[in-house]
């Protein structure tokens, strides 16, 4: 194995491209949980779905690591692969529902949710999770990436103004379902 | 400055790791509404990102990644081919008789053809034409192995450095 650990993402990828399988190793192992939990928070609510999604991300990025050019940061790259595979999933599950989807919103079984049983999962998340998708979308790439607006915009591909607009909706809406939840 | 508006510069403010406007500050510190808004929005933004974190470490502990690309059906299909090929080709190779043994007679030394031997085969010919990354394992300009590439030719061309004895006959 190269010399890679604590090396940039970029780097990585860009050696990845080169045919280095440890480097995208290491790239996988930065931000595998980190995609499936961003999957689960925001577009599907069973966790099984959300790393059968991040598996297939992998998948694609790993075949098309050379379309990476460098001109962005890997994880946006990522990330909008991810999101078009989840809007795509979402498309599809939408067209043909199975019986359970249709009644399946955020499970109300926390039995249900590997997520949920591990952590037993706190209001700030259920509240989150309440917001709508549009809202909800831009709050969790800032709060799992730490992502600028300016690479929140791209992967949601909307203007960073409109951006900047959503997150100010989202904790206006947070804050308020805060207040409301208190006694 | 109305509330909306302060609100908004302060949401701002945390996206772009900047301090809001000296209108909003003093905003902030005569609006009791706006000032609940700003401390409610960074201990539940402190608390999310904290609470997802620690979920994603938690998963991390729980199941070590290891990344193995997925292999496509074409792949899964030809492993087994492959497989069978060489296993059929030594079969092959085992049921020829045993060569007579050599006798202690002078050597002659056979004298090469003028036809060029024939191009030895690729394991993987015309099969892997647009081979994925994933499949750059099998190496796909790697040479059949020698016997199996005559048994499939059938050519038998002498090699001009083995030696046979005189009294050898066919």
């Amino acid at each position: 194995m190269c010399e890679i650990a604590g090396t940039a993402d970029e780097l990585l990828a860009s050696r990845a491209r080169g045919g280095c399988r440890d480097c995208f190793s290491l790239l996988y192992e930065r931000y595998r949980m980190s995609l499936a939990r961003y999957l689960h928070e925001s577009f599907v609510y069973d966790f099984d779905t959300a790393l059968d999604l991040e598996a297939e991300s992998w998948k694609r990025a790993f075949q098309h690591i050379s379309s990476f050019a460098g001109e962005r940061p890997f994880k946006a790259w990522l990330l909008a692969i991810t999101r078009n595979l989840a809007l795509n999933h979402l498309r599809h599950v939408r067209r043909s529902p199975p019986p359970e989807t249709l009644v399946r919103a955020f499970p109300s079984n926390p039995a249900a949710d590997p997520i949920e049983r591990r952590e037993a999962i706190e209001e700030c998340v259920r509240v989150v999770r309440a917001l709508p998708e549009e809202l909800r979308e831009p709050f969790v790439l800032r709060a799992i990436f730490d992502l600028e607006i300016r690479e929140v915009a791209e992967i949601l591909d909307i203007s960073p103004t409109t951006a900047r607009g959503r997150l100010f909706r989202a904790r206006r809406a947070l804050v308020q379902a805060v207040r409301e939840a208190r006694p | 400055m109305n509330c909306r508006r302060a609100q908004s510069e302060f949401s701002r403010s945390l996206d772009e790791s900047a301090a809001p406007s000296s209108d909003a500050d003093r905003h902030f510190s005569t609006c009791d509404e706006c000032g609940s808004f700003r401390d409610a929005t960074v201990a539940f933004e402190g608390r999310y990102r904290t609470r997802v974190r620690s979920g994603i470490d938690r998963l991390r502990r729980i199941e070590p990644p290891s990344f193995k690309p997925r292999q496509s059906l074409r792949s899964r299909l030809l492993l087994p081919l492959a497989a069978a090929v060489l296993v059929c080709g030594w079969g092959l190779t085992k049921e020829k008789p045993a060569p007579p043994a050599p006798s202690t007679a002078a050597p002659i030394a056979i004298v090469p053809p003028s036809k060029p031997r024939t191009p030895r085969s690729l394991l993987f010919d015309g099969v892997l034409e647009t081979i994925g990354p994933e499949l750059s394992f099998l190496r796909v300009g790697e040479l059949l192995p020698l016997r199996l590439d005559q048994e499939f030719h059938g050519i038998g061309v002498p090699d001009p450095e083995i030696v046979l004895p005189r009294d050898l006959r066919f």
